[in-house]
């Protein structure tokens, strides 16, 4: 019977577990096909058995190991082989990288202008040392401090039609994660009728507390997304469950896009 | 006409601005369709509505 033990290919014999190969005594976190085992787990041809240390960080091959023993190749290496674009890194932005970079995404630009003040901290993904500091920078820190091997273009800018395309030309997908209704308006607009290769994923109507399950993802137009409630403004308050629900809508429709698209 | 799914005389031929403001809309927060292309923000002064066309309008509103 054929397995790998941290990728290396091992033959073991018939009716083997676990603890014939785990049998250092190391305090080490052993996993089968990504997740924790104990010593006495049965093995089975094809199992993936990795051993990663408890608290050192790994290297990245170990890193891009354990991912794609838990999601499998094909999968992990269309998260890892991705680079998205997000507008903006407020409370929808500043959320939807961090769970990009939970996925083991490859590469994120995020495009922001603005710096880090007291009452973004009632929503968005920032922290109180954080002050001061331009969005994505501090973001591109929180990020590399979950997944060191994520690459950030952190892109301290505004960005309209006259330079959409310095940034956001030639991608599948766009994520729009603006708080500017005028923004939105005009980044949907510019990337529907200049891209035609382009699928946007954006927000509006994220405001509020109204019932959770009037948020919805909805295909409005060919190629474009919108998440929110559609009509709860911002004078409503910014609160930070809606905003956090409404990016991980966005978040989670892009994901479902790049693992069910035909290319 | 049809807006957003309800139909509607257009009595006269009007511009997608004029149109926008007679209904309500500030045209630089929508985004706005007809007959299933999106018509570019840079074109609502120059682009004339007919009775026959079905407009799709999305409105949005501030918060991120």
């Amino acid at each position: 019977m054929n397995i790998t033990v941290n990728g290396q290919a091992r033959s073991v014999a018939p009716g083997s577990v676990t603890a014939d190969i785990i049998t250092n005594g190391s305090d080490d976190l052993w996993l089968l096909n990504g997740f924790a085992v104990d010593g006495a787990t049965p093995l089975k041809e094809g199992d993936a058995l990795l051993r990663v240390s408890r608290t050192e960080a790994p290297d990245e091959a170990t890193y891009d190991a354990v991912w794609n023993a838990r999601y499998g190749k094909t999968i992990y290496n269309k998260l890892k082989s991705s680079h998205i674009p997000i507008c903006g890194a407020g409370g929808l932005g500043s959320h939807i990288a961090i769970s990009l970079a939970r996925l083991g995404i490859g590469e994120l630009t995020i495009i922001d202008k603005d710096v880090v003040d007291i009452t973004n901290l009632g929503r968005q993904a920032y922290e109180m040392t954080d002050l001061g500091k331009p969005k994505v920078v501090a973001l591109k820190d929180i990020l590399h401090r979950i997944n060191p091997f994520i690459k950030v273009n952190a892109v301290h800018t505004t960005i309209n039609s006259s330079n959409f395309d310095n940034y956001l030309k030639g991608f599948p997908y766009i994520i729009e994660a603006f708080d500017s209704a005028e923004n939105k308006a005009e980044l949907t607009s510019y990337v529907l009728t200049h891209y035609p290769a382009t699928t946007l994923i954006g927000a509006s109507g994220v405001s509020g507390y109204d019932h959770p399950n009037t948020v919805q993802t909805k295909e409005l137009f060919s190629r474009y997304y919108q998440t929110g409630d559609g009509h709860s403004e911002s004078t409503l308050g910014l609160l930070a469950p809606r905003v956090m629900l409404c990016a991980a809508h966005e978040a989670t429709m892009l994901l479902h896009l790049l693992l069910t698209q035909k290319e | 006409m049809i807006v957003n799914g309800k139909e509607q005389t257009l009595t006269e031929s009007v511009t997608v601005s004029a149109f926008l403001e007679t209904a309500g809309y500030n045209s630089k927060r929508v985004v706005v369709e007809r007959n299933r292309i999106i018509i570019p923000q840079s074109e609502f002064e120059s682009t004339w509505l007919l009775d026959s066309d079905t407009l799709e309008i999305v409105h949005f509103v501030g918060g991120g």
